[in-house]
């Protein structure tokens, strides 16, 4: 009876429509740092994922920014207490800084 | 549509009985044989070995006690059938 | 007013989410949860050092990784409105009792354990998952010597 005035979820389902990125490539960040990418291949309500020919981003020792090495872990499950955030690969891009405004005083 | 949804939980209950290969929170790995797990994912592990990766991505290997208890806490990514060196062999080939 | 109701008011209009890793992500809100979990469209990722950025046309990100938000003076008002429309068609009720999300089986255990069985006494009660040997848990407490004799 939760009577809120948006969105309301039902109980025990998550926001996060995993079964529409059912078998796409999805990007998992984890607490921690670790960076995941991999085919969708299986979820569940707590957002525990299984990836299927998943590869894990190096990162950089210092930085700890993800560089362009990776290693192939191949079918692996990512425990959902420890993802921090879920995208789908597919139209996702590294970018210039879209911040700088075109502020030339000339 | 196509192949059936896989439960997490299913893929590491088929998993018991072999090799499995355990990515922690911070730069520590675990590889045994997993011998059963509960809700929370804690494991128990037979012949585990520890492994740190440090900066430069080498390891120092530490085998631990004959079976232990992996509290899932820090528990990040399960690989069943996979270990720190398979992987890096198999990334070699490419 | 409470974080969540202000959360609430803040569907479909822009945001800034910082992370405890320090990554910001600005993008429109979608849906959020009692747990603070949100879908953001149309994102830009911004590293935690500021030099590199990334653009997701969809992102999911997890309450409990979050350190703050940003909202838009938009979605602030909004948010006063709907509290006075609340008040209005409530008088009595105070706009308390709602925000608290909801008070059932998931929210109540703290987050784990959803969805599984009520016995979860991590005695892996959850049918058959390789016990080895001492698998009786607690039923074990009854001893040889048991006589049900029914007469």
């Amino acid at each position: 009876m939760s009577t809120s005035t948006e969105k309301t979820t039902h109980r025990k389902e998550s926001i996060l429509e995993l079964a529409k990125m059912m078998d796409t490539v999805v990007q998992v960040k984890c607490l921690g740092g670790r960076e995941l990418k991999g085919t969708l291949k299986g979820y569940d309500d707590l957002v525990n994922l299984v990836l299927e020919d998943c590869i894990e981003y190096i990162r950089d020792a210092e930085t700890q920014m993800p560089t362009d090495r990776s290693r192939k872990l191949g079918l692996a499950v990512i425990r959902g207490t420890q993802v921090s955030l879920v995208a789908p690969q597919e139209g996702a891009e590294e970018i210039a800084n879209p911040f700088v405004a075109a502020e030339d005083d000339e | 549509m196509s192949s059936k949804r896989l439960l997490p939980l299913e893929v590491i209950d088929q998993a018991i009985g072999s090799k499995i290969w355990i990515l922690l929170r911070g730069q520590k790995e675990v590889v045994g044989i997993l011998r059963g797990f509960d809700d929370y994912v804690n494991l128990v592990l037979e012949d585990a070995i520890e492994y740190s990766m440090d900066a430069h991505g080498v390891s120092t290997a530490t085998p631990l006690h004959t079976e232990i208890l992996l509290n899932g806490n820090q528990i990040t990514v399960l690989v069943p059938n996979e270990t720190p060196e398979g992987s890096a062999a198999a990334a070699a080939v490419h | 007013m409470l974080p969540l109701s202000l959360l609430r008011a803040a569907a479909g209009s822009p945001l800034l989410v910082e992370l405890k890793d320090g990554t910001t992500y600005n993008g429109r809100l979608g849906t959020c949860d009692a747990w603070m979990n949100m879908n953001l469209t149309d994102v830009i990722c911004t590293s935690a050092t500021g030099e590199r950025f990334w653009k997701l046309p969809s992102c999911y990100i997890r309450g409990s990784a979050i350190k703050y938000l940003r909202l838009s003076d938009a979605a602030l008002d909004k948010a006063v409105e709907d509290e006075k429309e609340q008040a209005q068609r409530s008088p009595a009720g105070r706009g308390g009792g709602r925000g608290r999300g909801r008070f059932d089986n998931s929210a109540g255990r703290g987050g784990r354990g959803r969805g599984r069985s009520g016995l979860s006494t991590g005695r892996g009660t959850g049918a058959g998952r390789g016990r080895t040997a001492a698998g009786r848990g607690r039923s074990g407490g009854r001893g040889p010597a048991t006589q049900t004799s029914s007469s």
